[in-house]
């Protein structure tokens, strides 16, 4: 586990007796701090962090960023990929209080960038079929319950255009309770799009492997059947003899 | 308040990938069983597809229950999971005989001819031995399972998908190994004397009681990630832990110690003489049965044989109804297109030919045959006119070829963009209006199916693509045919017309030329004529004289169809891509050409023949060197271009499949809105903001399609090399071509990865 490192604010109020509205400094754990890796690196290490996203604690909603008690709510939000990454990211949360999940709270999300986009930020590649889906306004997202296959998180897919250090903000409003967390989510530069497909690139080439052995499996096999021809057919002519 | 049970048993994570192989291997096991069931009824009894079905079952539940969804949130749910993949499926999966009954189910040329030699190479029997033998699937089996429980490794998988795979695939076929020689699926033979199971399985036991104890007794938490996620219900990771011992411990030994009991009963009681004497004997398929369904099988799927199917796809009325629905659709397309609004995507002719039939027609191309021909709205129309016009002269001599149609489609696919045809509801109308003028004059004055054979561009695209469709129109048997004396298939008799395209049946190879109109199965007076499975792209390395064709090596003209069809697919299909849009912006570069029209002619021009027919001239002039053979290069290039029909099919599909998706529910609010213009707005007013079936997974299958399309029109290649020159030339023969086809792959995928202009939708 990585020593905490990201001091944030967090918000709650509690309105249901009439108490006026507290504030707590809240520390949230952001366990995915990720160096950047640059130049042909990126590739290598894009390649390494496609098999094993080591640092990151990965649930089924992705890997825990942030998780923090905002009274009278525990807040865990998880991005998916893991590593989180320019482009298409599953952002979810999940919600509990003492009796366990809530189920019927209203949670939005929303992501700044704290530092100017660079002079040419690496830009998100999406497929096609997403681009048309995805939501690209990153203020105000409402997470959802019905949108992740874990129906205890609220969860939609963002598109976040570039890298950089991002600023997350989750509210969450239920009936009086409202409490607001935020933290930094480092987004790493996006993979290049080949790695996300690269078992379709593979397979052509597996299947003209297998070709290859059949052809060289078969060939003694079919040398054998016709010599044998051969020698029955001079048997044949023998003995007629 | 939501109810927390309710979410969590509703958790459910159905990904197409996992479920569709599921449902593939239960497909095919279901086919092979029902095969051998009726040569072996003793062997594949209905206990032994249940078990197999139960087995896939329980990897679907393992795979996508909610098991799945909560296993990285509780060690416990991982535990089940992991019991299942190791404990649950593998036996029950092997207690289905799986070989033979999934070796049956395939395809006999796959099963024989791809699947067979692997099956008969003595290297790959003895690994099979080698692995399926005791000792190393024990060993096998133990070291995955503590391997994978080892905390560095577990918590890999924790932190990563592919790795979390991986350790379950590991897990699955481990646990298939280690079943093997407990269950001993038939035909294996046991490698050790089936007593030897009891102490196989009781040391497997003791390794589980052994790693199950040390998680129930651990005093600290082995996998950190666990004390990192959210508890459920106060409960802490070290009860977490505990309690996924005990689960490893208590069921995981009973899947263990129930079959080393049951063996034990068996070895030790008296009737296992009498058991072993009441072996099934090797022969037991019943007399007769072998034969019929060994011409059952020869004779393949026809979908012509139920006689209600045939009563039905063979009755004019089916046909004429059909075809009058599209025309009648037609008409809404022309009408709603001249008069309604001229955003594409409000209107019926911007939504419905170029969103839907392309994508519907291709994909029915590909999945069963040339159907949309069949209901041809334009056919109708031509039938009509014939009552009125006198069609008695026949089509000119010159013309009797595709160069007119490839021509066609060229000019399509130029005018496609150089005049933005899916933009404008008013221009697709006026070209239906001509299609329908065209097919009726052409038909009217000159004899036979003129238009469709010579002219018509959408017929020629559909009788390309259905080259690789997985049926064909043909006889059933070809005895009959030599017997027949008057030939009804194509003269047509009394009752019935003929073959209007002048294939003759017996000597027609592939569906080239062929709209379904299954006149000819209507004619025959023999009843010899079905909709047949065939090996899909087979035609394209058979080079035997075709009835009205004749052979592809001396069909220039075919090929050149074929070419403008293939290349047209990538060119259609990058005009859609932004960089291509952006290069195509030539008065950035100061030409001074006359507009877009003969900027886009140009590129198409080099894009569809000069690049392509260069590179062809190169390939066939480095294959008849390499190779040495007499063939002439236009001899070769003629063949070799027809084996590309599958690749550009398969851009074909990415391409016109994805508009599909992306634009799946566009016509819900063209229809919302042309009632409403009629005032008969039951359906409500138009929803335009509406969700489509486009999934992120879309590209994946795009990318499937083009990897298929890549290994036909490959094999292909292969195949007509060697049919040119001998076994030791067919590789020189075939490598310049398969070079040019692994290179258009290479654009394919470039093509996918561009960004894309969002045609004929509102999401754009």
């Amino acid at each position: 586990m990585r020593p905490l490192d990201n001091q944030c604010l967090g918000k709650a109020r509690d309105d249901r007796n009439g108490r006026s509205s507290l504030t707590h400094r809240i520390a949230l754990q952001n366990l995915n701090p990720a160096p950047r890796p640059q130049g042909w690196a990126t590739l290598i290490q894009s390649l390494i962090l496609l098999l094993s996203s080591l640092g990151t604690v990965l649930a089924d909603g992705g890997a825990v960023q942030l998780h923090a008690t905002a009274l009278p709510f525990v807040v865990t939000v998880f991005t998916d990929p893991p590593q989180c990454r320019a482009g298409q990211v599953d952002l979810s949360a999940l919600v509990q209080e003492e009796n366990g999940p809530v189920l019927d709270a209203e949670v939005v999300a929303s992501l700044s960038a704290l530092e100017p986009a660079k002079a040419s930020p690496t830009a998100a590649w999406l497929p096609p079929a997403c681009a048309s889906t995805a939501v690209t306004d990153l203020r105000d997202v409402p997470l959802q319950i019905s949108h992740g296959t874990n129906r205890l998180f609220y969860s939609a897919e963002i598109q976040i255009p570039y890298d950089g250090r991002w600023q997350l903000k989750v509210s969450i409003r239920r009936g009086t309770d409202h409490a607001t967390l935020q933290g930094v989510l480092d987004v790493d530069r996006p993979l290049p799009p080949v790695t996300a497909y690269w078992q379709w690139f593979l397979l052509p080439f597996l299947a003209i492997g297998g070709f290859v052995l059949q052809q060289h499996i078969r060939r003694p096999r079919k040398q054998e059947s016709a010599e044998t021809t051969a020698r029955q057919a001079a048997t044949k002519v023998i003995g007629e003899k | 308040m939501p109810d927390v049970s309710n979410a969590i048993f509703g958790s459910w994570s159905i990904t197409f990938g996992p479920t569709f192989a599921l449902t593939l291997t239960a497909l095919l096991y279901v086919r092979g069983w029902f095969k051998l069931r009726s040569l072996a009824p003793r062997r594949f009894d209905g206990w032994r597809l249940t078990s197999f079905l139960g087995g896939l079952f329980t990897l679907f539940i393992a795979i996508s229950s909610p098991l799945d969804s909560f296993a990285n949130l509780l060690l416990q749910v991982h535990m089940v999971q992991h019991l299942l993949f190791m404990m649950v499926a593998p036996p029950l999966l092997l207690l289905g005989n799986p070989f033979l009954p999934l070796l049956t189910g395939l395809p006999r040329p796959i099963a024989r001819e791809a699947i067979g030699p692997f099956l008969a190479w003595r290297p790959l029997r003895q690994l099979g031995l080698w692995l399926t033998h005791p000792r190393t699937a024990w060993i096998i089996f133990v070291a995955f399972t503590l391997g994978w429980h080892l905390p560095a490794p577990y918590e890999l998988t924790l932190h990563s998908d592919a790795w979390h795979e991986v350790e379950h695939i590991c897990f699955l076929l481990s646990a298939l190994l280690f079943w093997w020689p407990v269950v001993q699926p038939w035909p294996s033979r046991p490698q050790w004397p089936r007593w030897t199971m009891i102490p196989y399985l009781l040391l497997a036991d003791i390794q589980n009681t052994a790693l199950s104890a040390f998680l129930s007794f651990s005093d600290r938490v082995l996998y950190p990630t666990y004390e990192s996620v959210p508890h459920f219900a106060g409960m802490t990771a070290l009860n977490d832990q505990n309690i996924a011992g005990a689960i490893m411990w208590v069921p995981g030994s009973i899947a263990y110690l129930l079959p080393a009991a049951v063996i034990a009963a068996r070895y030790l009681s008296p009737r296992r003489v009498g058991m072993a004497v009441k072996r099934i004997p090797h022969q037991s398929v019943r007399p007769g049965i072998r034969g019929s369904l060994r011409h059952r099988v020869r004779s393949g799927f026809d979908l012509l044989a139920n006689p209600q199917i045939r009563r039905l796809l063979s009755s004019l009325w089916l046909r004429r109804s059909l075809q009058l629905a599209t025309f009648l659709t037609a008409i809404l397309i022309v009408m709603d297109g001249l008069f309604g609004p001229q955003l594409p995507p409000m209107n019926a002719a911007g939504v419905l030919p170029w969103t839907y039939w392309r994508g519907f027609t291709v994909l029915a191309l590909l999945i069963a045959g040339n159907f949309f021909c069949f209901a041809c709205p334009f056919t109708f129309v031509r039938d009509i006119g014939r009552k009125v016009f006198p069609a008695r002269w026949n089509w000119p001599r010159r013309l009797r070829s595709k160069w007119l149609a490839a021509g066609l489609v060229l000019l399509y696919l130029w005018s496609y963009e150089a005049f933005s045809l899916w933009n404008s509801p008013w221009l697709t109308a006026w070209i239906i209006v001509g299609y329908f003028v065209a097919a009726l004059l052409i038909d009217g004055f000159f004899r036979g199916a003129s238009f469709c054979k010579y002219v018509c561009p959408i017929g020629q695209f559909h009788f390309v693509q259905s080259l690789i469709s997985p049926l064909e129109v043909k006889v059933r048997n070809q005895e009959i045919c030599r017997s027949c004396k008057t030939f009804d298939c194509i003269r047509g008799n009394a009752e019935h017309r003929g073959c209007e395209l002048r294939l003759f049946q017996p000597k027609k190879e592939s569906n080239l030329d062929c709209t379904f109109c299954l006149d000819c199965v209507r004619a025959c007076p023999h009843d010899n004529v079905g909709i047949i499975a065939t090996m899909p792209a087979r035609s394209l390395w058979i080079d035997r004289a075709r009835s009205s064709i004749g052979r592809f090596a001396r069909r220039a003209d075919l090929a050149v169809l074929v070419g403008v069809l293939v290349f047209g697919a990538f060119a259609n299909a990058a005009g859609m891509a932004l960089p291509v849009e952006n290069f195509l912006n030539f008065e950035r570069l100061d030409f001074d050409l006359p507009g877009r029209p003969f900027e886009l002619a140009i590129f198409f021009g080099l894009a569809i023949c000069v690049i392509p027919a260069l590179l062809i001239a190169g390939c066939s002039w480095m294959s008849q060197r390499l190779g040495s053979v007499s063939n002439s290069r236009l001899e070769m290039a003629n063949r070799f271009v027809m084996t590309l029909a599958p690749l550009g099919a398969s851009i074909w599909l990415a391409h016109l499949g994805f508009h599909l998706f992306v634009g799946s529910h566009t016509f819900i609010p063209v229809f919302q809105r042309l009632l409403t213009d009629v005032h008969f707005p039951f359906l409500g007013a138009p929803a335009w903001n509406i969700r489509s079936w486009a999934f992120p997974e879309l590209l994946d299958w795009e990318f499937l399609a083009i990897d298929l399309g890549l290994l036909a029109t490959l094999y292909s290649m292969w195949r007509v090399a060697r049919d040119i020159g001998s076994s030791s030339r067919a590789f020189p023969i075939f490598l310049p071509w398969g070079i040019f086809a692994l290179g258009l792959f290479g654009l394919a995928i470039w093509i996918i990865f561009q960004p894309m202009e969002m045609r004929g939708t509102f999401m754009s």
